[in-house]
This record gives structure tokens, C-alpha cells and sequence, in this order.
């Protein structure tokens, strides 16, 4: 509260704060507000289906697709499926990601191995690494190693250009300090690049496994047969738009699980860290 | 440990077709445990002077004689800021330069321990850097550099970034530290009282390149405190160390 008085010609302005915190329903205004908006959507979305007012085959209504949804979960429908789209993401992001990090943290380190692996990096980055399938497919054959390969390049740049990024933007104080007590370069390299660099990683890893999960989708719906990316693919093919939107759930559960886990890993891998986050 | 500077030259590349002279043929000796400050304007080569004592940099001519050795002493910085690993604790921290030198981890916890509770900073063992104030970092870097029990300490603008009242305390903590473990130290200030509370003698150096302008003895006793700076002999050197550098900053700034 605040009132101002004007007597002759003195200005006195009195402040009084109310007592007691706000209810729970204004201090979440907002939070409620981004629930309300998606409650309201779909519930629209569940009229107008029901009515028929819009296709209830492309758009079944919401109802029929989160019963679904769990009907899935229940019976373990989607369960192989998950499963190997998930091991296609980690075997990929364990090769292209792994070989990425040692090449980065190698290229962050020593200049001249940056300069001669650069201008190679700066060429075969902007590729959209999708359209290099067909190749993959040409030298790797129609099996799993063409999968694996495909979401391997997938996770590969984000990685290692973060990796690099991450080790050349560590503060040169730091080296001169553990330099003045005697470190050697193996001791620079352990001890001051590879944990300062850690928070730049993570990022690197977060992106990382953002690619694979495209590039694994996309292959599982150019190959068929198995995984998530697979029966999206089918559904639509045989218009079963109920099943497709309930596998596009599960789909965006494993991109929040994947966020998850690296939220888990950075509490424990840089418990020190304040909020810098990478660019992306 | 006693220091001789022999006509030390530096020049840095600045572009690939420029260079930049940092210092030039400066010639000073260091006395045992002497507290000796270095003064100049910004850019004068100052920090240059600690890294080539501290072999972080290597001098383009000249020569550096240490007494009594035959190896490399142990000069050990203590920096602005930053020089605390942001992803060590407070203990790890402390206990690096002992971790490089290869001392096994039992021993280190133990001296590293003890020691904190000497300069009181027990207590704060498992923390971060970022979780301490700018004062306590600072502290924690001045105890890791007395731990390793250098032969030098080389200070660059230890509380540079620190505000008054606590680089007041500072300064103090730093004299009675330095009262019971005697160290040769240089010391680089922006700050002409700090230099002349904390020194034996003084040193003015030029613009860049930084040559010395002159060398300044503070005769005063010791222990010192802040009093001390009320004093005409103070005073007086205040003044004139304020002259020799006014020319240079108005110098630096084309404001003469």
C-alpha cells in the first residue's frame, strides 16, 4: 500500500506491506494459466472431434488416444519396440559420441591438431546428416550397421564441436595456476582441461542424444520392421491414427527421459557448477 | 631467497606483425624475506615480471641469478581471482600444489587440515569457490600458496578485486602470516597505500615498456598496522610515489 499527501510543502510517502504470503492460486498464476490453456485446447479438441466437426480420423479425440496410450503401457505393446529404439540411440551415441569426445577433448588441447583436423571438421559439419543415408546404406548394407552408423554420425558433430569448444574456453588462469606448481602436461590435460571442460560435455551430450534420437526415429521409419520410428510409420500406413498419436507420446517421453538424465548427471558430475549453459 | 634481475627484456606479439615491449632491461635485486611491491601503470609489464620469476614465462634477454640454489626455487602466485579451480572444494584446492608435487592423499588431507585450522578456515573444507564471498576466496588462495612453503611468493594484485574494508583486513591477515613464515615476496598493486604498508622497499615502474623509474625504501618499523598511514613519513611517500606515477598515467592517457 502507498499513499502520497501533499501538506504546504512536504511530500511523505507511507509504505505498508500486506501480511502473509499470497494464496497458492495467485502465487501459481501463471503455472495455471499454461495448464488451463492446454486443458481448454484439448478439451475443444475432444468436442470437435466427438461432433465430427473435424475429421475424427486424422484427429481422433484425446480420450481415445491417452486410453490407448496407457493400454499400451498395461500390456507391454510398445515394450520391444521402446526398447530397441532406445538401445539404437545409446549404441550410436556410445560410438559417435565416444569417438567425439576423444577427438574433442584432443582438438580443444593441442592447437595443432586443431588446425590440421578443422577445416576436415568445418567441411563434413553442415551436411545434413540425413541425406548421407543413402551412402550409408551403399557401404553398410541394409542391416543394423547401417542404423547404428547412421545415428553414430548423427551424434558425432554436436558433440565433438562442443567438446572442443568446451576445452578451448577454459580460463587460462587456471592452467597457469596448476603450471606454477609444477604440473606436467598430462597433469594440465586431467586435472584443469578435462574438468573445466565437463559442463561444455554435458552440453555436448544433451545435443548429442538429441540427434540420435532424430536420426533413430527417421532410419527406424526409412527401414520398417522394428522400433518406435517403425510403428509410427505403419500406423500411418494402415490409418491407425489412435495408435500413431499414442507412440508419438511414448516418443516425446523418451526425449523428456533423456533430458532427465542428463539433469541427473550434471548434479553429479558438476555439483559445482552455476548456470552457464551452452549455446545450442 | 635472494633474487637478482639482470637487464630482463620482454617483448609480447601483439599481431603477428607487431610487438609490443612489456619490459625493458630491468635491473633490481631482492633481498631474503624481503616484502618488495612493484607499482606502475596498467600494461606496464608488472604481472610479466611475477611470471618470468615464477617460469610461467620465458624472458627474451637477461638474466636471473638465484642465491643458494642450484635448482629452481619454489615461487609460487597468488592471483587476482581465479586462481581457485572453480570444480575443486576448498580442501582439493588447497591441497593442489601438494597434489602435484605427488605428496599421497592421506598426508596431504592432514597438512591441508591442519593448516586451515591455523589460518582459521576450518570448517569450510567441502565447499565450492562459488560459494564462498570474494574475501574468503582470497583467503583460501594466500593459505594454498603458504602451504606448499615456497621459497617466493609472488603476488599479483591479490585484493585487487576485493572492496576496501575487507583488503583492509586482508592486508593485515596477509602481515601476520608473513610475520611467522618469512618469505622474499613480490608483490604487484595498483594500490600506492597498500604498497607502502605491506613493503620493504618499493618499486616504481614506467609506462610500457615497463622500465624502473626509481626504488623506494619505506623506513618504517615493524609490526605495522593501519595507523601507520598517518604517519608524515607515510604521508610523504604517498606523495611521492603519487608523483612518479601521475606523469605516467596522465602519460598513458595523452593527458600531458
Amino acid at each position: 500500500m502507498e499513499t502520497a499527501g501533499t501538506r504546504s510543502s512536504q511530500r511523505i510517502e507511507t509504505f505498508v506491506k500486506k501480511d502473509g504470503p499470497p494464496n497458492i492460486f495467485v502465487r501459481n498464476r501463471e503455472k495455471l494459466t499454461t495448464i488451463g490453456i492446454i486443458f481448454a485446447s484439448l478439451l475443444i479438441w475432444e468436442i470437435l472431434s466427438r461432433t465430427d466437426l473435424i475429421s475424427r480420423i486424422v484427429f481422433p479425440a484425446p480420450s481415445r488416444i491417452i486410453t490407448q496410450f496407457f493400454n499400451g503401457l498395461v500390456t507391454g505393446k510398445y515394450m520391444t519396440d521402446m526398447t530397441i529404439t532406445f538401445s539404437r540411440i545409446f549404441s550410436g551415441f556410445a560410438i559417435g559420441g565416444g569417438a567425439a569426445l576423444i577427438l574433442g577433448l584432443l582438438m580443444g588441447f593441442s592447437r595443432r591438431i586443431r588446425k590440421i583436423l578443422d577445416p576436415i571438421v568445418a567441411a563434413l559439419h553442415p551436411i545434413p546428416k540425413f541425406a548421407l543415408l543413402p551412402m550409408v546404406i551403399i557401404i553398410f548394407g541394409i542391416g543394423e550397421a547401417s542404423r547404428t552408423a547412421m545415428v553414430s554420425i548423427g551424434a558425432f558433430f554436436p558433440m565433438l564441436i562442443n567438446t572442443m569448444i568446451g576445452v578451448m574456453q577454459v580460463n587460462p588462469t587456471y592452467y597457469e595456476v596448476a603450471e606454477n606448481y609444477g604440473a606436467s602436461r598430462f597433469d594440465l590435460f586431467r586435472k584443469v582441461a578435462l574438468p573445466a571442460s565437463l559442463p561444455f560435455i554435458i552440453g555436448g551430450m544433451r545435443l548429442s542424444l538429441k540427434s540420435a534420437l532424430t536420426i533413430t526415429i527417421g532410419v527406424e521409419m526409412v527401414f520398417g520392421n522394428t522400433g518406435l520410428g517403425s510403428v509410427l510409420w505403419l500406423s500411418w500406413e494402415t490409418m491407425r491414427m489412435v495408435d500413431m498419436y499414442s507412440v508419438l507420446m511414448i516418443v516425446s517421453i523418451v526425449g523428456f527421459g533423456l533430458t532427465w538424465l542428463l539433469e541427473v548427471l550434471k548434479k553429479i558430475l558438476i555439483p559445482w557448477h552455476q548456470e552457464i549453459r551452452s549455446a545450442e | 631467497m635472494n633474487i637478482i634481475f639482470k637487464e630482463i627484456s620482454k617483448k609480447f606479439a601483439e599481431f603477428t606483425d607487431r610487438e609490443v615491449a612489456a619490459l625493458d632491461k630491468v635491473s633490481f635485486g631482492v633481498e631474503e624475506n624481503e616484502f618488495v611491491s612493484i607499482i606502475g601503470p596498467s600494461g606496464c609489464g608488472k604481472t610479466t615480471l611475477l611470471k618470468i620469476v615464477a617460469g610461467l614465462i620465458k624472458p627474451d634477454t637477461g638474466q636471473i641469478q638465484f642465491s643458494g640454489t642450484q635448482e629452481r626455487p619454489k615461487a609460487v602466485m597468488v592471483f587476482q581471482d581465479q586462481g581457485l579451480l572453480p570444480w575443486l572444494t576448498v580442501l582439493d584446492n588447497m591441497g593442489l600444489g601438494l597434489e602435484l608435487q605427488r605428496v599421497p592423499k592421506a598426508v596431504r588431507r592432514e597438512q591441508v587440515l591442519e593448516f586451515m585450522k591455523r589460518v582459521r578456515l576450518d570448517g569450510f573444507e567441502n565447499y565450492y569457490p562459488h560459494e564462498l564471498s570474494g574475501g574468503m576466496r582470497q583467503r583460501v588462495a594466500l593459505a594454498r600458496a603458504f602451504l606448499t612453503n615456497p621459497d617466493i611468493l609472488l603476488m599479483d594484485e591479490p585484493f585487487g578485486s576485493l572492496d576496501a574494508q575487507t583488503r583492509i583486513i586482508l592486508q593485515e591477515e596477509l602481515l601476520n602470516i608473513w610475520r611467522t613464515e618469512q618469505k622474499t615476496v613480490l608483490f604487484v598493486t595498483h594500490d600506492i597505500d597498500e604498497a607502502i604498508l605491506l613493503s620493504d622497499r618499493v618499486l616504481v615502474l614506467t609506462d610500457r615498456p615497463g622500465k624502473i623509474q626509481e626504488i623506494i625504501e619505506i623506513p618504517l618499523g615493524r609490526p605495522r598496522d593501519l595507523k601507520i598511514k598517518d604517519t608524515p613519513t607515510f604521508i610523504e611517500i604517498r606523495w611521492h610515489i603519487w608523483k612518479l606515477l601521475e606523469q605516467e598515467v596522465r602519460k598513458e592517457l595523452k593527458l600531458s
